[in-house]
């Protein structure tokens, strides 16, 4: 007879036995209590000089920046038109009605345009964090992986807490909002007298601008679940190719992952999933691509236009900054419906937010309604899964035919257009060929293009010039890495011993818009230049989709952050990660402490750290902020042909001697250094001398000999290569015969002692006489007197 | 109406012929020819730099158009700095060219919005005299050369670098 | 110094102007197999090695067996690379050997993996069709040799594409040096040399860190050993690797100098007075950055936990190692945490200062697989990994049951410290306190008596209550033991039961008998349930 478990369990007697129980959990718990240590080892982190600084604060900082790199400001306008005292011709830095000269003036504008860049990411990254309050709690934590310890390097450093929980970015949000109302506030008429001041205002907000960036993305890939940091984050099919086209499309255009991200959870809580496209433009798409690796990216703002004359997107959903302005009027023309989801590009649209479901559906599918403004996402959703359904059922009668040789036989080439191009193109001549039936300049063309429709606007025939230059071009297809949030800590640790030993020349990274100079393409050559010369790259928006798609570069490098490989961050928010990655080395390597200490941080990059940027095509304000943002931080951008229409650079004269100096903590002195980086930021016209040049802002004073060794190798090579010759400089970036690369020595050493003077000891094969300064390995350059003052004993 | 420029322009280039050009360049105490991108495409661009050249004007070449420049003989002053560099050192009264101050500027090759950018902080804010030989009209050069298409175009470089006398 | 061999061949002397490029940038080059002309290594038999003689005649090379016209494409062959260099000591020749990998990538179309005898080398078709002569290549090599180390008089090269040639010479010329080599490194001791090195590369981003560097204590990045460091100094004097006399040794089992305390302090402007070389406790040597693997110390066990940098998870005390990391980089003297280099689990004087491996409690296992054979045998089972331990209670119990050598000490001092807490003490009372049985108080007791801190007396008194009691608990332990198994099954939620006793098998009639089952004096402590969230 079996024995009953039950039976013996109930007849089991306990006599005088003692059960005592320490505690009971949950799960998180143990995890907490280990978090609790974390804690009470961080409540005794120093907080540094400037924690939520002020205008003011920093402005000892900027001045130093400034007095070194020179701003140059390159006037747009020679008039000022903004109050009714004008308008007034500032030309040959006259006085205004209100007193303002044409410097002064210029730099006034670069603030507003900074001042506008860092509010698109305070607003976004404030309705993000709201959201996912919301939804998540306030109590939700701030994760991005283990191997990132330190999860806020830039709100750490100006703001100064380490957050935890969402909670903690409420107080950031409101300081970010905060000081971008105060700068606007500057910008006012009759306010600053000096270029310099309103600099510093630029800087001060363009510095937020990465605060409230990497808020926006922290909040993001710790609520939504994006890849942290993994270098192997999925391969996302990318480009107007790769879209499955026998499925009705819906297209997100714009920054926020919000409402594309509704739309996801519904297809897939419905089971959908597998029978729409959901395809983005803009960092919308990178964004939706972290948070669903099935999505598709078709590419950078300038496929706008391309993607909508060509009808197949069933249904457009927007939400905001870099959308075209025209864009519900060109949706109309084709019948293709919009819904429009931000309060910032409401485009006219009515508000249908508290409207029934199928009644909104109808009215679009129907033409009833061009576009409508959905304010609840979850609606949203149903609408936009249920429009889309429908309006792919009448994709063939959407009238996107264009007869092409009909539209080249218009053409007169009397180039309007052409003078109406921004980039110039010789659209006259490319028709007047193709009328021969020589395509092949309209195709070069192509690859430049970036459809903004200006020819269009003044072809007085009529011809459909975006439409045939579309038509030419061939559906591109690639694959682009998932955004991957942060570098980690661990990733940082590891190529630290790389680059004193002259393994690693630096590092690169373009990012930004899509505005290139020339072909598309040539954004990709430039990286692959240093992708094979062993940099590492780093990327993220329009820049990060174009390597990918034009190419086809991370089907061919890792995506770790090393040498030879290319990172991509993310969205424009994700830039935040970049400055985050060189303010992170200050910290682990030097054991500076970040909390509110700005100045210091930036003043240790600005000595050690070869980062420079790429902004290959920026347009936006957001480029501004971002850039101006890197600059306060010591990292130098080089940026393209139209960035002069920026108006502003920072271009520091190398041959003034006594601009460059530093304080050496080392030896107590000051000392005279090699003026690198010798710019902040600063254009090139041609990709061959953006090369040269980006090679060149890797130098810093603190380089190992072996660092030198290899920086130098690249500089020459790339001279000899693109130039022609060596660079103009190079020999003030030798120190020591050391810091000669290795198969040149002696070629070098000869030129030394032949074109500039110096004195050689042959036999040794030592320098004597005739560099700037001595190598010292133990080189400790700052700045800034105080902190000069506050290391050495 | 040209778009890189605006509207209100508070002193517009003077546009002349290229002979009276190459008169202002002959009579300038220290001119030199800054060369851009173009003549990286452009190899009849490259030729007339080089004629320029030729007839002792030093030439700072931009854009990485040192190397056909180099190919052909020339040695360039400045190689390695682009525009914006090399037009932030000309605003500064102390910047010399082997112990020379520039007085004239003349521009070959250049995207025609980058130029005009560069054209602008020149004018505003410098008594250099800038002398743009491109196909546009640059109303922030000093002095231009009118908008004209291709085979016009080279027929005024032509004149402008044969009315131009050898210096010392 | 070495002999040379004297081989016949085709021999090639002085510069030439090479048909290839050379640079750094080329160094990442990789050669598929679709572009390879020809590859060495691998399937066919190849070494490298560098040898230190008097005299050479400078740049000459001779080439023994096939030259590349020769060879066809897409095929494997051998290839022995010899490099005789005057002018260096025998100690440098391994640091320079390792540089022969580094060289040949810098020749555009040539792939170099590997070091020694492991070497895997591949021509590309570019390259093939520009080269001359394989001796071509051994130039481009000894060239960058000279560069690198001015104080390189002359260098030869002899290389050998001759398969029997090669085999012989890799069984009785190269092993048997590699193997030599490798003897010296072992038996090499800080007390063996008079200076050690300093290494102030990572000045750059730590301004003030130094890394002292001895031959039992390598660079905490990795890179550098005593030889590395060395043959930098003799580079470049001026530069980052500087010799430190050793002076008087102040510490011998902590590894503290007078020289070494001098230039700690200078390096670090006075904030750190001193440094133990073998010590993770006392003075512990600090770090940059780029360390490979970060210690820290368990208070719970008076032991040390290791973890790489790379590993994601959470270390045994809950936290992962980028938040150790943080607590131990940029120059800094923390006690409590420790950069150190992997080559250090390799040193004879592992932190000898504090009880060396037999304070090491845990490791991931990715690590402990990686250094194994550095481990001492009797360790290498009681160190715990993330599979045996993930939080202290897991850890203290997998010590206890492997008798990891802290346990022993542990339960040592706290007897001691329950004894001296007490007025009447009974051995009964210890053995329930601490879970031991009568022949581990037996030996507990005794080790505190050897040590020092008990009288003998003393403890042979409370040995005699043992005594008495034994006869009464031998009866009771049947009982007591079966008793024990069942509460702990009980127990089960989501791990295996770890048997604390076991039982005796209990025979059961079949046929309608109900098992009743009794707890008595049971003593149940459970510190902590966690109910995990489905």
């Amino acid at each position: 007879m079996a024995i009953k478990i039950e039976d013996v369990l109930r007849n089991m007697k306990l006599e005088n036995v003692n059960i005592t129980i320490g505690e009971i959990v949950e799960e998180g718990k143990v995890k907490a209590e280990a978090e609790e240590r974390k804690e009470v080892r961080e409540e005794s982190l120093p907080v540094g000089p400037t924690p939520k600084p002020h205008i003011l604060d920093l402005r000892y900082w900027d001045r130093v920046l400034l007095e070194r790199f020179e701003p140059i400001y390159m006037p747009m306008q020679d008039f000022c038109n903004l109050c009714t005292m004008g308008p007034c011709d500032l030309s040959f830095n006259k006085e205004g009605a209100c007193g303002i000269d044409l410097k002064t003036q210029k730099a006034r504008i670069v603030a507003l345009a900074c001042s506008i860049g860092a509010s698109a990411h305070a607003t976004h990254g404030r309705h993000l964090l709201e959201e996912m309050i919301k939804e998540f709690g306030e109590d939700h934590p701030i994760d991005l992986g283990l191997e990132v310890d330190v999860v806020a390097p830039n709100i750490m450093t100006v703001f100064g807490i380490k957050p935890k929980k969402l909670k903690d970015l409420r107080e950031v949000a409101n300081y970010v909002e905060q000081e971008i109302t105060r700068v606007l506030h500057t910008i006012h008429t009759g306010q600053e007298e000096s270029y310099l001041d309103y600099e510093s205002k630029a800087l001060h907000v363009s510095m937020i601008d990465h605060v409230a960036m990497e808020l926006a993305d922290i909040v993001q890939i710790s609520c939504l679940n994006y890849p942290k940091g993994d270098p192997d984050a999925p391969l996302i099919e990318s480009g107007v190719g790769a879209l499955d086209l026998e499925k009705p499309v819906i297209l997100v255009i714009g920054h926020n992952v919000v409402p594309a991200r509704f739309i996801d959870d519904y297809l897939r809580e419905k089971d959908l999933h597998d029978l729409i496209e959901i395809a983005g433009i803009c960092c919308t798409a990178i964004d939706t691509t972290r948070y669903d690796a099935k999505a598709k990216i078709v590419g950078t703002l300038s496929y706008q236009l391309r993607i909508v004359r060509q009808g197949f997107a069933d249904l457009i959903v927007v939400d905001e900054q870099c959308i075209r302005a025209d864009l519900l009027r060109e949706c109309s023309k084709l019948g293709i419906p919009l819904i429009v989801t931000s309060e910032a590009s409401v485009r006219g649209c009515e508000d249908r937010t508290n409207d029934d479901v199928n009644d909104i559906v109808d009215d679009l599918v129907n033409g009833r309604a061009k576009g409508v403004l959905i304010r609840d996402m979850e609606k949203l959703a149903k609408v936009a899964v249920k429009t889309a359904f429908k309006s792919f059922l009448r994709r063939s009668r959407r009238n996107v035919s264009v007869n092409v040789e009909e539209e080249i036989k218009k053409c007169v080439n009397c180039g309007r257009c052409v003078e109406n191009c921004p980039h110039s193109l010789r659209i006259d001549l490319a028709f007047a060929r193709a009328k021969n039936g020589d395509f092949s300049l309209l195709k070069e063309l192509e690859e430049t293009c970036i459809a903004c429709g200006r020819c269009e606007q003044v072809c007085h025939r009529g011809v459909r010039i975006v439409d045939v230059i579309v038509r030419i071009g061939e559906a591109k297809r690639g694959k682009v890495r998932a955004g991957r949030g942060p570098i980690k800590d661990s990733e940082i640790r590891n190529v630290g011993q790389p680059i004193v030993m002259g393994t690693i020349p630096g590092v690169i990274a373009p990012v930004g818009c899509p505005n290139y100079p020339r072909a598309r393409r040539e954004l990709s050559e430039i990286i692959e230049e240093f992708l094979k010369r062993r940099y590492i790259v780093v990327t993220s928006g329009c820049h990060a989709m174009d390597l990918g798609i034009e190419g086809g570069l991370y089907e061919k490098y890792g995506g770790d952050f090393d040498a030879g490989c290319l990172v991509n961050v993310g969205s424009c928010v994700a830039n935040s990660h970049i400055s985050g990655a060189v303010i992170k080395i200050a910290n682990i390597f030097a054991g500076r402490n970040l909390l509110g200490n700005y100045a210091e941080i930036a003043d240790y990059i600005l000595n050690r750290v070869g980062a420079v940027g790429l902004a290959w095509g920026a347009m936006s304000q957001k480029a501004a902020s971002i850039a101006t943002g890197f600059n306060r931080l010591g990292v130098p951008v080089v940026a393209s042909p139209h960035c002069l229409k920026y108006r502003r650079g920072y271009v520091g004269k190398f041959w003034k001697r006594d601009k460059w100096w530093v304080y050496d903590i080392k030896s107590g002195q000051k000392v005279y250094v090699e003026p690198c980086p010798d710019a902040l930021i600063v254009c090139a016209e041609t990709k061959e001398e953006a090369i040269v040049l980006l090679a060149r802002l890797c130098f810093r004073p603190a380089d190992t000999y072996l660092g030198r060794q290899i920086k130098l190798t690249h500089y020459l090579e790339l001279g000899k290569k693109y130039l022609g010759c060596y660079p103009d400089d190079w020999h003030l970036f030798v120190r020591t015969e050391q810091d000669l690369p290795l198969k040149m020595r002696d070629e070098l050493l000869q030129i030394l002692e032949e074109e500039h003077g110096w004195k050689i000891d042959w036999d040794k094969k030592k320098i004597l006489e005739g560099p700037i300064r001595k190598y010292d390995p133990g080189f400790n350059p700052t700045l800034l007197k105080d902190i000069y003052e506050k290391y050495r004993r | 109406m040209s778009v890189y420029a605006d509207v209100q322009v508070s002193r517009s280039a003077k546009a002349l012929e290229p002979e009276k050009l190459a008169k202002l360049v002959n009579m300038s105490k220290y001119p030199v020819l800054i060369t851009g991108g173009k003549l990286l495409e452009n190899e009849k661009l490259v030729d007339v730099a080089v004629r320029i050249n030729e007839k002792g004007i030093d030439v700072i070449a931009c854009s990485a158009s040192s190397k056909p420049l180099i190919e052909r003989g020339v040695k360039p002053k400045f190689t390695t700095f682009s525009l914006h560099y090399v037009t932030q050192f000309m605003l500064d009264p102390d910047f010399r060219v082997e112990g020379k101050s520039i007085d004239l500027a003349i521009y070959l090759g250049f995207m025609p919005y980058y130029l005009s950018r560069v054209l602008s902080a020149l004018k505003h804010f410098s008594k250099i005299k800038t002398v743009a030989i491109e196909p546009f009209y640059h109303p922030h050069a000093s002095f231009s050369f009118p908008k004209v298409k291709d085979e016009e175009y080279y027929e005024m470089l032509e004149r402008f670098v044969g009315a131009l006398e050898v210096r010392v | 110094m070495r002999e040379k061999l004297k081989l016949e061949g085709k021999v090639s002397v002085g510069e030439e102007e090479l048909p290839f490029d050379v640079s750094p940038a080329y160094e990442g080059e990789r050669i598929r197999k679709g572009d390879m002309f020809v590859e060495f290594g691998r399937k066919k038999p190849a070494f490298e090695l560098v040898l230190a003689v008097d005299d050479v005649e400078d740049m000459k090379v001779t080439l023994v067996g096939k030259d590349i016209d020769e060879m066809e494409e897409g095929k494997a062959y051998p290839l022995a690379m010899i490099y005789y260099v005057s002018g260096i000591e025998r100690d440098l020749e391994s640091v320079l050997e390792r540089r022969n990998h580094e060289f040949m990538n810098y020749i555009e179309g040539c792939m170099h993996l590997n070091s020694r005898y492991e070497v895997w080398i591949r021509i590309s078709k570019g390259l093939a069709e520009k080269l001359k002569s394989l001796t071509q290549i051994a130039k481009a090599v000894m060239k960058l040799y000279k560069s690198s180390f001015p104080f390189i008089k002359g260098i030869e090269a002899i290389y050998i594409t001759d398969e029997e040639l090669v085999k012989k010479l890799l069984e009785e010329y190269a092993m048997p040096i590699y193997e030599e080599r490798d003897k010296r490194i072992e038996k090499l001791r800080d007390e063996d040399v008079d200076e050690f090195y300093t290494c102030t590369l990572c000045q750059s981003f730590a301004p003030t860190h130094v890394c002292v560097i001895s031959p039992e204590r390598p660079a905490l990045c990795g890179a550098l050993t005593w030889f590395d460091a060395r043959a930098s100094a003799m580079v470049d004097p001026e530069g980052p690797n500087k010799p430190v006399k050793k002076g008087e040794c102040i510490d011998p089992i902590g590894g503290e100098y007078e020289g070494v305390n001098e230039v700690v302090q200078r390096e670090s402007g006075g904030t750190i007075q001193k440094v133990k070389l073998h010590s993770f406790l006392d003075s512990p040597h600090t770090s940059c950055g780029c360390f490979e693997v970060v210690g820290f110390y368990i208070p719970e066990v008076d032991g040390f936990g290791f973890v790489h940098r790379g590993y994601d998870g959470l270390a045994v005390n809950g936290l992962p190692f980028s938040t150790m990391a943080g607590q131990c980089g940029g120059g800094k003297q923390v006690v409590g945490f420790i950069g150190i280099g992997i080559g250090y689990f390799r040193s004879k004087k592992f932190f000898q200062a504090d009880g060396g491996w037999e304070r090491v409690v845990w490791m991931p296992k990715a690590l402990k697989e990686r250094i194994i054979n550095y481990i001492p045998e009797e360790m290498r089972d009681k160190i715990a990994t993330e599979e045996d331990a993930t939080n202290i209670e897991e850890l203290k119990e997998f010590m206890a049951k492997v008798g990891h050598p802290l346990m022993k000490r542990d339960v040592k001092m706290q007897v001691l410290r329950y004894i001296e807490e007490r007025e009447e003490i009974s051995a009964e009372d210890i053995m329930k306190e601490f879970g031991l049985s009568a022949e581990e108080l037996k030996n507990v007791l005794n080790g505190l008596v050897d040590e020092g801190y008990l009288e003998r007396e003393f403890a042979d008194a409370i040995l005699e209550s043992l005594e008495e009691r034994k006869e009464v608990k031998e009866r009771e332990v049947e009982e007591v033991k079966v008793e024990k198994k069942e509460v702990k099954e009980a127990k089960v939620v989501e791990e295996e039961a770890k048997e604390v006793a076991e039982a005796k098998e209990v025979t059961v009639p079949l046929g309608g008998i109900t098992i009743k089952i009794t707890l008595k004096n049971a003593k149940i402590k459970i510190d902590r349930i966690v109910i995990k969230k489905s």
